[in-house]
């Protein structure tokens, strides 16, 4: 039996780049305190600020939800869950269900949105009628809604669930394809602009998937245990992935020196992010950003439903109200 | 021994036999399902165990594949 590196009682989790076993009450610890240090070190977020949480459900965005809650006295952190009902059927109701229970026993507020009440139609359809992949379709409709939310809500910033173990395949990824500009958008922050781009910012970059599903369920916290759907675990992704973790198990920390340098260069490079941000426009119909005069959003709506979405979707979070959870 | 292991997201069951053994490592049990040991999380009775715990004749637990769900 593995003893706990700090009081030797009986581990819950080996941590090998720290070369730490740790029982639940320190790794509860260790997981917050690293959410904490990597909010600090990166510039997250700062004392006092409201941020807008992305929470689908899943572990991660759960062990997101609850890690920052946690912190958030400290930090004097405003925390606005928000949760997207997709329509995806079964999934999205039992991913509803689970936010609605980690809200009540987390103490927060949630804000839910339903896609199909709000556009009018949910991602099957919005998938299927614009022939898009749903997972395409399910990401830009995702972080169009964040970001207006944000904007509507004057929030500082929006946090989402992003761990290293999403961002180290998808960085080296498009290292080896050439695509190295997109490496910026692996950044733990993006700069924002008042009243039109939220900063989005990413407090679980130097945590593992490992660490945030043993965090949840040592927290008692419930989480999606489906896939979703439309889930594709094959091709590039899945190989690179598999090879991150053989080369993690042999030279544990290599994922995570990877992502640190990651984030120096795209730090250094920031000149980049502005130049990026300063090609974009408003959208014309909602006024958000847009590589062209209409963006994504507006013009995906717009193909399938006749109109553009986008202002529809600005006044319904103008009038959203949150769950109660207490 | 037998132990029964609930394989999630996937959310398969597969019953592992062992006989003439009345205890077995995680590590085996792993072994056995055919993953790695930091590919999934292994829990009883709500804990996690590591791969140096045990598990004894008449265990259930469940298996958490470690891999983004949606």
């Amino acid at each position: 039996m593995a003893k706990c590196s700090k009081c030797g009682s009986k581990a819950v989790i080996k941590i090998p780049y720290a070369r730490m076993n740790l029982c639940e009450k320190h790794f509860i610890e260790y997981f917050e305190g690293r959410v904490a240090a990597t909010i600090e070190k990166y510039g997250l977020l700062r004392e006092g600020e409201s941020v807008l949480v992305a929470v689908s459900g899943g572990k991660d965005s759960v062990a997101l939800l609850s890690a920052l809650t946690a912190i958030a006295p400290e930090l004097r952190l405003k925390i606005i869950p928000l949760h997207i009902h997709l329509g995806l059927g079964e999934y999205s109701d039992e991913s509803l269900s689970v936010v609605k229970e980690v809200s009540r026993k987390l103490g927060v507020n949630t804000y839910i949105l339903n896609l199909e009440e709000a556009v009018g139609a949910a991602i099957p359809e919005l998938s299927a009628k614009s022939n898009r992949p749903p997972c395409a379709v399910c990401g830009l409709v995702k972080r169009y809604v964040l970001n207006a939310a944000a904007i509507e809500w004057g929030v500082d910033a929006v946090a989402t669930g992003h761990h290293i173990d999403d961002l180290a395949p998808y960085a080296l990824k498009n290292m080896l394809l050439g695509d190295m500009s997109a490496a910026l958008k692996l950044a733990p922050v993006t700069t924002g602009e008042e009243g039109y781009l939220a900063r989005r910012v990413r407090p679980l970059y130097e945590v593992t998937e490992r660490e945030c599903l043993i965090y949840v369920i040592v927290k008692g916290l419930p989480f999606v245990r489906t896939l979703c759907p439309n889930t594709f675990l094959g091709g590039m992704d899945a190989l690179i992935r598999k090879f991150l973790y053989e080369l993690d198990l042999r030279h544990p920390g290599v994922k995570l020196r990877f992502m640190r340098s990651l984030a120096k260069t795209a730090t250094g490079r920031s000149t980049d992010q502005a130049r990026i941000q300063a090609e974009l426009t408003r959208c014309k119909y909602c006024g958000l950003p847009s590589r062209s005069d209409v963006c994504g959003f507006c013009r995906l709506t717009e193909r399938v439903l006749g109109s553009p979405a986008g202002p529809r979707v600005r006044e319904v979070l103008r009038r959203l109200q949150p769950l109660h959870a207490k | 021994m037998i132990v029964r292991a609930k394989i999630y997201p996937i959310r398969r069951e597969v019953t592992i036999r062992k006989p003439g053994r009345k205890v077995m490592r995680v590590m085996t049990l792993l072994r056995e399902l055919g993953y790695g040991v930091y590919e999934v999380v292994v829990v009883k009775g709500g804990k996690p165990l590591t791969e140096d715990d045990v598990v004894t004749d008449g265990d259930e637990v469940e298996v958490y594949e470690v891999r983004s769900a949606g």
